[in-house]
């Protein structure tokens, strides 16, 4: 078996917007308060790795700090595996810094580990991250390699054992405690560590070590569990300033929604509905969801939504989080559309556009009800199914006016009659009983109304024939 | 100089021969009036705005059902005065669907409306707007000329003092028998015109009273109202 070893080092430094390369930044492991990665700016200006928190903050004056976060560089990581997971099958989890890939059996498809490097080299470059890699016949050989960022790509045995023999046993995955054990027995490199045979360690040292060595040289079995990609997209962005303009949350949406696009593009499906939560800085979090007419993949046509959507939002205080996530996706359908009639526009991209304006309750269509009864006649139902349909009824058969009032008004102006009455009665079936003699009339100014008397002989103005 | 002339072009300040080559070869949309129809030199626009001042209730919608009839697009009311019913353009005979956009702020009506009118998928936009300014009005003739809508644009009467840079101004105003148009400007004409569309023939119910009993007690019942 053959494995490649991707290791990131900075992976949470990489995952913040990299719109700040002017300021030092450094992530500080909180427990042992010392610095674990940091950007080239911190690097310039004397910082480095393994460095005290107080000596860091003593040479730069404005250094910016950030704890780490290990959940975060496992969701990170897990983006990666997704990533990659396109160009290569078997994919595990290794630490909190770095994925193995299994080679061999995806040569029939690459030929060599030359052309198969190549392809996933693309692909991280696409990603813009820090990445050492190294080869090996065991994962933990790649391991090793990789972390000492050897970066060879080979499948030569010999070549790989050279590499790994001329390694310090310092750089081994074990404890201080083991690695001080060995240095005092005389062994300082790798080469020396595995010329001992297993059994001669296993009488000296615990099973850790001989677990450890044993899965390095090949001699036991390594099991690894491998990476299954989620159903569901989820992605997130940590931002390094806090944002507290809505025009200026448009940059990192965007780059929400290439990656949402790429999910959904390689694997040819579509949704209709997204989710952000932007966290804020007192902890609160601001929902929205943006919903489209009809399921959408390319990030264009999301930002168009979302851009429309987002200049609704007031924020209370400034964004530091930005979330997305998407639970239903569907598989794209492609349409055909009439080429003689391509002048006509989509429907389904307007409404959306409505509604990520107004919010649904404000874009309505009528629905037709057979009821007597005029307001539930015509009844306004906000669009949530999404499809505009022509009225296929048959004519209709009594004249009515076409601007009803929201509710009926009590008769306000005198009124000469011309038509009626016409007796609506019904609504006995449910609570609303209505019994109301109709009439036509118009005004002094010649405005032609729709008017009713109810039981107890009382006028009121009910609708507008426009 | 080309520089000069792409600035005015941009603000739309250049005026195009062929632009109006193109309006004269469409074929106007009759309205089903013939006076109207006479009047306007053969029907409506088939894109544009029509700015209209009229009071609600005399027939200002009713001038468009023949016209709504032969539609082929979405009809869309942005910000109508109460709830547009469904029946009434049953009844007409109107079949393509409807969308409503209601309970909007100045602004939105007017957003709304351009973007409606742009996106080309409707093929009229009834707007009621408040208000409507001189370059709103040119915004939503262009939206209307880019996705070839008809747009109805309502304004209230005392706002109304000069007419807006549509192709089409008409005050309406209702009379015994119908409808009086006063076509106040018409692109591409001199001179006013003014037109009674007799729609009591069309809509006799309207406007022919019947024996009633009621009027009587109709009529004592609103001063009673109005004391």
């Amino acid at each position: 078996m053959m494995w490649l070893y991707l290791h990131f080092p900075c992976l949470q430094l990489d995952s913040i917007a990299e719109d700040a390369p002017t300021e030092a930044i450094v992530i500080v492991e909180q427990t042992h308060n010392t610095i674990v990665q940091l950007n080239d700016k911190a690097k310039q200006l004397g910082v480095r790795l393994g460095m005290g928190m107080a000596t860091a903050a003593s040479l730069v004056n404005n250094l910016q700090v950030l704890p780490y976060d290990s959940e975060l560089s496992r969701q990170r990581l897990t983006k990666i595996a997704h990533h990659l997971y396109i160009v290569s099958a078997d994919i595990a989890l290794m630490d909190e810094q770095g994925l193995v890939l299994r080679i061999d059996t995806m040569l029939k498809l690459y030929n060599d580990v030359g052309c198969y490097w190549q392809q996933i080299e693309r692909d991280l470059t696409s990603l813009n991250l820090t990445v050492y890699f190294a080869t090996g016949y065991t994962p933990y050989a790649a391991q090793v390699l990789a972390q000492q960022q050897v970066n060879v790509i080979s499948d030569n045995r010999a070549e790989l054992k050279e590499h790994l023999n001329r390694q310090r046993v310092t750089s081994l995955g074990l404890s201080e405690k083991q690695k001080a054990a060995l240095q005092r027995i005389g062994v300082l490199q790798v080469g020396q560590l595995v010329s001992l045979s297993l059994a001669d360690l296993a009488k000296r040292f615990d099973i850790t070590l001989v677990n450890y060595i044993g899965r390095l040289t090949g001699q036991l079995v390594h099991s690894l569990t491998f990476f299954i990609p989620h159903e569901n997209f989820t992605a997130q962005c940590e931002l390094a300033h806090e944002i507290d303009q809505v025009t200026f949350l448009n940059q990192p949406v965007a780059h929400l929604l290439g990656k949402l696009a790429h999910f959904l593009i390689t694997r040819n499906q579509v949704c209709s509905e997204l989710y952000f939560i932007f966290t804020l800085r007192d902890q609160s979090e601001i929902k929205l969801n943006v919903i489209s007419a009809e399921p959408l993949s390319k990030a264009q046509e999301w930002q168009n939504l979302v851009d429309i959507k987002l200049a609704t939002l007031t924020l209370s205080s400034p964004v530091i989080v930005i979330k997305l996530f998407v639970t239903n996706t569907q598989a794209a359908v492609s349409q055909n559309q009439d080429f003689l009639k391509m002048k006509r526009g989509n429907v389904n991209a307007l409404i959306s556009m409505m509604i990520a304006k107004l919010g649904q309750e404000r874009v309505c269509m009528p629905i037709p009800t057979a009821d007597h009864r005029p307001e539930n006649a015509n009844r306004l139902v906000c669009i949530s199914d999404l499809s505009m349909r022509k009225l296929q009824f048959e004519k209709g058969e009594s004249l009515r006016p076409s601007i009803l009032l929201p509710t009926p008004l009590q008769l306000r102006q005198p009124m000469k009659i011309l038509q009626g009455p016409e007796r609506v009665e019904a609504g006995w079936w449910d609570d609303r009983v209505i019994i109301r003699d109709y009439f036509i009339a118009h005004n002094q100014q010649g405005q032609c109304y729709w008017l009713f008397r109810d039981q107890r002989k009382r006028w009121f103005e009910h609708g507008l024939f426009c | 100089m080309n520089d000069l002339l792409w600035q005015l072009e941009s603000k739309n300040l250049v005026w195009h021969g062929s632009e109006q080559q193109a309006h004269s070869i469409q074929t106007p949309l009759k309205s089903g009036h013939k006076a109207l129809d006479e009047a306007l030199g053969g029907g409506f626009l088939t894109a544009g705005v029509i700015a209209l001042s009229a009071q609600l209730g005399i027939g200002e919608l009713r001038l468009f059902f023949n016209l709504l009839k032969e539609a082929d697009g979405l009809i869309i009311f942005i910000n109508p005065p109460g709830v547009i019913t469904y029946e009434s353009l049953h009844y007409e005979g109107i079949t393509e669907p409807i969308l409503i956009l209601q309970s909007l702020s100045l602004a939105e009506t007017l957003w709304c409306a351009e973007q409606s009118l742009a996106n080309g998928a409707a093929s009229f936009v009834f707007i009621w707007a408040e208000s409507v300014s001189i370059a709103q009005a040119k915004r939503l003739q262009l939206a209307a000329e880019k996705g070839q809508a008809i747009a109805p644009l309502f304004i209230k009467q005392a706002q109304y003092q000069f007419s807006l840079p549509v192709p089409l101004n008409l005050h309406l105003s209702a009379v015994e028998s119908g409808l009086h148009v006063h076509i106040k400007k018409r692109r591409g004409s001199c001179g006013q015109h003014k037109v009674l569309l007799p729609f009591s023939a069309h809509w006799p119910e309207l406007y022919k009273p019947v024996n009633i009993n009621n009027v009587a007690e109709l009529q004592l019942d609103s001063k009673r109202v109005l004391s």
